[in-house]
């Protein structure tokens, strides 16, 4: 028997075995789908994108393609409270909240240029590859598959394709 | 490694969980509900340690498929979740709930380039958001380029979806029939699952070079 102290220890500092966080993102994922709308990232932050490219002056609106494939209302929500990014910025404070409860908090400074250049890149590719395929490992892969759409089934595959490039890219310029 | 708590952190971090999540609900209901999902998957992401981009790191260098193993978990719950929900729908006349997109030769290149993203970026579009969190500043840098990338990719998506093969959304049991459809999913994330198992019996199957440089970094 458990008491009631372990448990608690567990809850805020325990290593939670992988599947137990898969089963859990599955459920959260379900509920999601039937309250909401199936679980997504990177819709959220092409979304704030188009605000600051509307700011500068730009006509994000003309792109009507990628508009009546995400059946876009996005340019008429509220910026800050919308499901979305409320959604994302929900996330980023729960992990902060794990990190702080098991403390474990501390501020990680960027180590070398070579970090920045292929994070930027990094970052930049990830965003462009996802809103060709219209989402993330998230939105695509688990949404699409769980939905039973054949776009997740072949982001899926095509993205472990993608990631064995990456490893070699990795390897052959940036190892010494 | 037993490392105290940080209680002031911990504190503040509560206390505006609390307040933001006061502030939503009198603004909408719905998002102070998602405010509470979204600090739930967060938790879980950083307690579990359930990495995304390690799905296929893993198995090839370490020859460890406890990550492949839980997405799929995380796969075959969700989609039997999602298919009752489906089902229920459609019985009672309602729109087919489910994420559903347009899918081709855009799908294959944005898998392709998200792959080598989240390897070089070195975290997933939720890593991202993950780490952050966690306090990586460098993480903030990776996040304004999914920023730029992702309004770069909705910019340029009708050149793709013009020039090369893409079709319209479709719901696998359109074809192949409700049970048919549901079975043929089920068996092949189950066959995906067991071969984990098969797999993970060879570790002659991988790299010695790999294996060093990987622990490396």
């Amino acid at each position: 028997m458990i008491g009631k102290k372990e448990f608690f220890y567990w809850l805020i500092k325990g290593n939670w075995p992988q599947w137990f966080g898969g089963i859990l993102l599955a459920f959260l994922n379900i509920i999601l789908t039937i309250f909401y709308k199936t679980w997504g990232i990177t819709g959220d932050t092409a979304d704030w994108g188009f605000r600051v490219w509307s700011f500068l002056g730009g006509h994000p609106e003309r792109w009507t393609a990628y508009f009546n494939e995400v059946g876009y209302k996005s340019l008429y929500k509220h910026p800050i409270y919308n499901g979305d990014t409320v959604l994302n910025f929900g996330l980023v404070i729960g992990v902060f909240l794990a990190v702080t409860l098991a403390g474990e908090f501390r501020i990680k400074k960027i180590k070398s240029a070579r970090q920045v250049i292929l994070g930027l890149i990094g970052g930049i590719l990830m965003g462009y590859g996802a809103r060709l395929a219209l989402g993330c490992n998230v939105g695509a892969m688990i949404g699409g598959i769980s939905s039973q759409s054949p776009h997740g089934w072949i982001f899926a595959v095509f993205m472990i394709f993608g990631s064995l490039a990456g490893s070699l890219i990795i390897k052959k310029f940036f190892i010494q | 490694m037993k490392r105290s708590s940080q209680p002031l952190p911990t504190a503040l971090a509560i206390i505006f969980i609390i307040s933001y999540g006061i502030n939503l609900y009198v603004q909408q209901q719905l998002l102070s509900a998602l405010w509470l999902i979204g600090i739930s998957l967060g938790y879980i992401l950083y307690r579990s340690g359930i990495c995304f981009s390690a799905i296929c790191r893993d198995p090839f260098l370490f020859n460890d498929f406890s990550t492949a193993r839980a997405v799929l978990v995380l796969l075959i719950i969700s989609f039997a979740g999602t298919f009752m929900f489906q089902i229920y729908s459609n019985v009672n006349g309602m729109d087919i709930p489910g994420k559903f997109h347009s899918w081709g030769v855009h799908t294959a290149i944005g898998g392709i380039l998200f792959g080598i993203g989240m390897v070089l970026a070195g975290g997933c579009a939720a890593g991202t958001l993950q780490r952050i969190g966690e306090g990586f500043i460098l993480f903030l840098i990776v996040l304004s380029g999914l920023v730029l990338g992702s309004t770069l990719g909705a910019a340029h998506f009708s050149w793709w979806t013009t020039r090369f093969a893409s079709f319209k959304p479709l719901f696998l049991p359109e074809i192949f029939g409700w049970a048919a459809g549901g079975i043929l999913t089920l068996t092949i994330l189950g066959g995906l699952f067991y071969l984990t198992f098969v797999l993970e019996k060879y570790p002659s199957l991988q790299n010695k070079e790999d294996q060093t440089w990987a622990q490396k970094n």
